[in-house]
């Protein structure tokens, strides 16, 4: 079932990147399938509808996110910054898709992951994915129905 | 004017903490929580504005709201909420709990530049100019 439209995903993913990382530019849409998702951070929407939003990069792109989020040189972040600010960049996501999906609904607070860990449940299934390049690097976000639930 | 940052986030926090001090803040204080902000006060710590995010661990943002109302001391406390939960309902409760102000993520900087000029907090034009030359953050 398609929940959200290619259009309102970029949309939205587009005006989330101007508001947090303004002076590094927008993520432009992607055709070709970028290698590197080597972070995922996700977050579960619960209620009447039921899935999770996903925003994986690659890990340039999540040091890059976070250097400008902190304000400080990619040379001083820690990997708790990595994670932080990621799982923050996620957490705006999801609000916003939330907000366009049947209610009421809640957000959970996010995960992010890396490497290997990189993997969905089995009863999610893929209800919109678009692919971006930003700053050169890959940016994908996703957004999966539970088809356990309900 | 003193100011808390309550946002799991610390990302958040600090970009929160950037645009508080370019409008004037003196202090910005932070807490990861509800029960965190809560025991800052009671350290002292209180500060003239609070913005407070929803979706958080052990208290949440609407907690917090609520117990901020409940203690005579705290009720002075401007409060804007500063969250991805943009449902109507939700904005509402926020605001009958005693939130003054309410901020969807994304924001941008001159929107939260705003809601504290509206509160009575910064000087507006100021604040802007100084974005404007160059002492702006990821938001200006």
């Amino acid at each position: 079932m398609t929940v959200l439209s290619t259009e309102e995903v970029v949309q939205l993913t587009q005006e989330i990147w101007s508001a947090l990382l303004a002076p590094q530019g927008t993520p432009q849409l992607e055709l070709d399938d970028l290698p590197g998702y080597e972070v995922l951070a996700t977050t579960d929407i619960t209620g009447e509808w039921n899935g999770t939003v996903c925003v994986a990069c690659s890990r340039a792109a999540a040091r890059r996110v976070t250097s400008v989020m902190f304000e400080i040189p990619d040379e001083d972040l820690g990997e708790t910054d990595v994670r932080d600010a990621v799982g923050e960049l996620v957490n705006v996501v999801g609000g916003n898709i939330k907000g366009l999906l049947p209610g009421p609904t809640v957000l959970s607070l996010p995960k992010v992951v890396e490497g290997g860990e990189l993997s969905l449940p089995p009863h999610l299934e893929l209800a919109q994915e678009v692919r971006f390049s930003w700053m050169a690097e890959p940016v994908l976000v996703s957004v999966w129905t539970d088809t356990s639930a309900g | 004017m003193k100011a808390l940052v309550v946002d799991d986030s610390r990302a958040m926090r600090s970009i929160l903490g950037r645009i508080l001090r370019k409008v004037g803040a003196e202090e910005v204080h932070e807490a990861g929580d509800g029960s965190q902000a809560i025991a800052r006060l009671e350290e002292g710590a209180v500060p003239d504005v609070a913005l407070v995010d929803w979706n958080m661990p052990v208290m949440n943002g609407l907690e917090l709201v609520v117990a901020l109302r409940s203690k005579k001391e705290w009720r002075r406390i401007a409060i804007v909420m500063v969250t991805t939960e943009s449902d109507q309902a939700q904005m509402v409760r926020a605001l009958a709990a005693g939130a003054h102000e309410y901020l969807i993520k994304p924001f941008d900087e001159e929107s939260l530049i705003d809601k504290l000029a509206l509160l009575g907090f910064g000087a507006r034009q100021e604040a802007l100019v100084a974005g404007e030359a160059g002492e702006g953050g990821p938001l200006s």
